[in-house]
């Protein structure tokens, strides 16, 4: 097993390799001087080969390969043009902003999208799963920033129940003492709940945004497959043996649970990737809405930072994803695991 | 017949855009005590839908339109489906067609067994487990102790559908229902479990409706035998009697398309010789004939 594990986490090595290559390539790829975007249209050349010496862009491409590896490594990912903090510190403040709507949200997005999906699926044809069809089809069909604008209307403006959304703090809350930077970790560290209890009364809306948003793939994956299964010989006999419903449901939804997970990860990666939208809707100062900032003033590093982050995230998520599904299914778990142990006497050497 | 199932005017329909379809029309037969009754015809001709209207397990848009079930007594048809849920497993056995995809892939067979006797209100313990272990002995699975321990997949087609037998048997139902429980298995294995479930069931008290398109199968092990052809029960009577002196011209035709001759009930001893799928392939090649008549 644990073997299998290491296996699966040095595949994902050399895939992170390959991404912060990739992550690299864009500067050195990508046309525009970043001297020029530093300085502007009216830098004399002596200003641009002196950034360009700071920057390390006079150096030979491979020398500069090598020293970005090793720097990444360490942790170092480089500084903004722009701001001047360190990537890294600025990554590490602002992801835990964004992971507070971003995992409830796909948590509530799963509960719906299960519940939605199982009602549908048991009501097939019927009313409820014609209203859950063509609710799926609206919820798909709508911009996440559509959805996240029609609640602050409803719960904002009209009911005044949620806060305005003008980012992760009111103006009134005095921030926690600085350990780490990230005003959430901060706040557990020092104790300071109601300032918890504050963040997540904004996050309230952000949160249910992404629930309803991707509730939509969760409930469509549930209703297809738990029809299928539903109509299946495995559930005809498991009936047939006088299991009670819910039983039955259980058996047909650990059929429903691989790909589930799948979507789950699927999903957490793009709602990373797409984080920038909420957060420009509701100024939250996570990382989607900086690396949008990055993106659009051609902030290097911090672009990079954020490919190389979101890349690592959604790797390591496969890696969970693959030895969870592994672990579940025992017919997965027997061709996972048996030739490797047959192999052993050959593997072991070069271990 | 007072202690058996008693099925009388059975109709099933399926609903269709503009209207339902007919799949069974009025369908009457009986089922006694003690005895092994199986149900022929070609594929489409409804065995299994008998079946499923009986156990009420047909899938919406199947339903029951029209007839009554009578088992031990009690109306099937007229019971609320949580009754009829405790009367599945416990009182009316079902033994799948094909074991690997009617067994739960992902639990261990154990697990499955525990489930079936929490659903009946019996305590998962020791005890219960031993049970099983002892029925999967009686099925003829090699090592019960570690069959049981395991999954579905790691078993051979023979031994995943011993399996589904003990399953059908585990809380001791005194009617098993069988919905070709042989088709899935290589000719040698197809012998020693019908032999099995033979005397584990009309040899235990039990009684048993068998659902095939096999002759031969019908032939050895059978009492009586209903004869099915597009939604009726065509001919029913001793095995005997119709495999000697058939009625009804399909019947006829039916044992007419059997290569070697079952013209007596003494088949059993040609079927013993070549298998009973050697069959198979004639009679369905006749149907499709007779189909178009």
């Amino acid at each position: 097993m644990i073997r299998y594990i290491a296996s699966r986490l040095g595949i994902a090595v050399g895939l992170l390799l390959g991404l912060m290559t990739l992550s690299f390539g864009l500067v050195s790829l990508l046309p525009g001087d970043p001297a020029v975007a530093l300085l502007g249209e009216y830098a004399t050349p002596d200003d641009i080969a002196r950034i360009h010496g700071e920057l390390g862009l006079d150096k030979p491409v491979w020398d500069r390969y090598l020293d970005y590896l090793g720097r990444t490594i360490t942790g170092d990912l480089g500084h903004s043009f722009f701001t001047g903090t360190p990537v890294a510190q600025e990554l590490w403040t602002r992801l835990p902003n964004t992971l507070v709507y971003l995992v409830p949200g796909l948590v509530l997005a799963l509960l719906l999208g299960v519940a939605m999906g199982t009602f549908a699926a048991y009501r097939s044809g019927r009313l409820p799963d014609k209203t859950f069809t063509a609710g799926v089809s609206v919820l798909m069909a709508m911009p996440e920033f559509v959805l996240a604008l029609l609640l602050l209307f409803i719960f904002y403006q009209q009911l005044h129940l949620a806060p305005a959304p003008l980012g992760m703090l009111a103006s009134a809350d005095i921030p926690p003492p600085k350990v780490t930077g990230s005003v959430l970790v901060d706040a557990v560290i020092a104790g300071k709940w109601k300032i918890l209890g504050s963040v997540f009364s904004r996050a309230a809306l952000p949160i249910v945004t992404m629930g309803f948003f991707f509730a939509a793939p969760f409930g469509k994956t549930v209703r297809t497959g738990l029809l299928q299964i539903l109509h299946s010989p495995q559930i005809e006999f498991a009936r047939a043996c006088g299991l009670r419903p819910f039983q039955v449901y259980r058996y047909a939804l650990s059929d429903v649970r691989a790909a589930l997970m799948t979507y789950m990860v699927l999903l957490f990666a793009a709602a990373l990737s797409g984080a920038a939208i909420i957060e420009s809707v509701f100024s939250w100062p996570g990382v989607g809405g900086w690396s949008l900032d990055g993106v659009l003033k051609g902030d290097m590093p911090v672009i990079q930072g954020f490919v190389l982050v979101m890349g690592a995230t959604s790797l390591f998520g496969y890696v969970i994803l693959d030895v969870l599904i592994t672990l579940l299914d025992p017919r997965a778990r027997g061709v996972a695991l048996r030739p490797r142990r047959r192999a052993r006497p050959i593997v072991a050497p070069t271990m | 017949m007072t202690a058996g199932l008693e099925v009388r005017g059975l109709v099933t329909e399926f609903a269709a855009r503009g209207g339902a379809v007919r799949a069974l029309h009025g369908i009457s037969f009986d089922v006694g005590e003690t005895e092994i009754v199986g149900i022929v015809g070609e594929s489409g001709s409804g065995k299994s839908t008998v079946v499923r209207s009986i156990t009420r397990l047909l899938v919406p848009p199947g339903r029951v339109a029209e007839g009554s079930v009578v088992f031990d007594g009690r109306a099937l048809l007229d019971l609320p489906e949580r009754r009829m849920r405790e009367l599945r497993g416990r009182d009316i056995g079902f033994v799948a067609q094909n074991p690997f995809s009617a067994l739960n892939p992902v639990l261990r067979l154990e697990k499955q067994f525990a489930n079936i006797a929490k659903a009946h209100g019996v305590r998962a313990d020791a005890a219960s487990r031993e049970r099983a272990v002892a029925l999967l002995e009686a099925t003829g699975v090699n090592e019960p102790e570690r069959v049981i321990r395991g999954y579905a997949h790691e078993l051979s087609g023979g031994m995943a559908q011993r399996v589904v037998i003990a399953m059908a048997l585990y809380l001791n139902p005194r009617l098993v229902i069988a919905d070709e429980p042989t088709t899935a298995l290589d000719l040698t294995v197809q012998r020693q479990v019908l032999d099995t479930l033979r005397k584990l069931t009309s040899g235990s008290g039990r009684s048993m409706l068998i659902v095939t398109h096999d002759l031969g199968v019908v032939a050895e092990y059978c009492d009586r035998v209903l004869v099915m052809y597009r939604g009726n029960l065509v001919e029913q009577g001793a095995v005997s009697r119709v495999f000697t002196a058939p009625e009804h011209p399909y019947t006829a035709s039916l044992l007419r398309s059997v290569a070697r001759p079952a013209e007596s009930p003494n088949a059993a001893e040609a079927a013993r010789a070549a298998g009973p799928s050697d069959r198979v392939q004639p009679v369905e090649a006749a149907m499709s004939e007779t189909g178009g008549a």
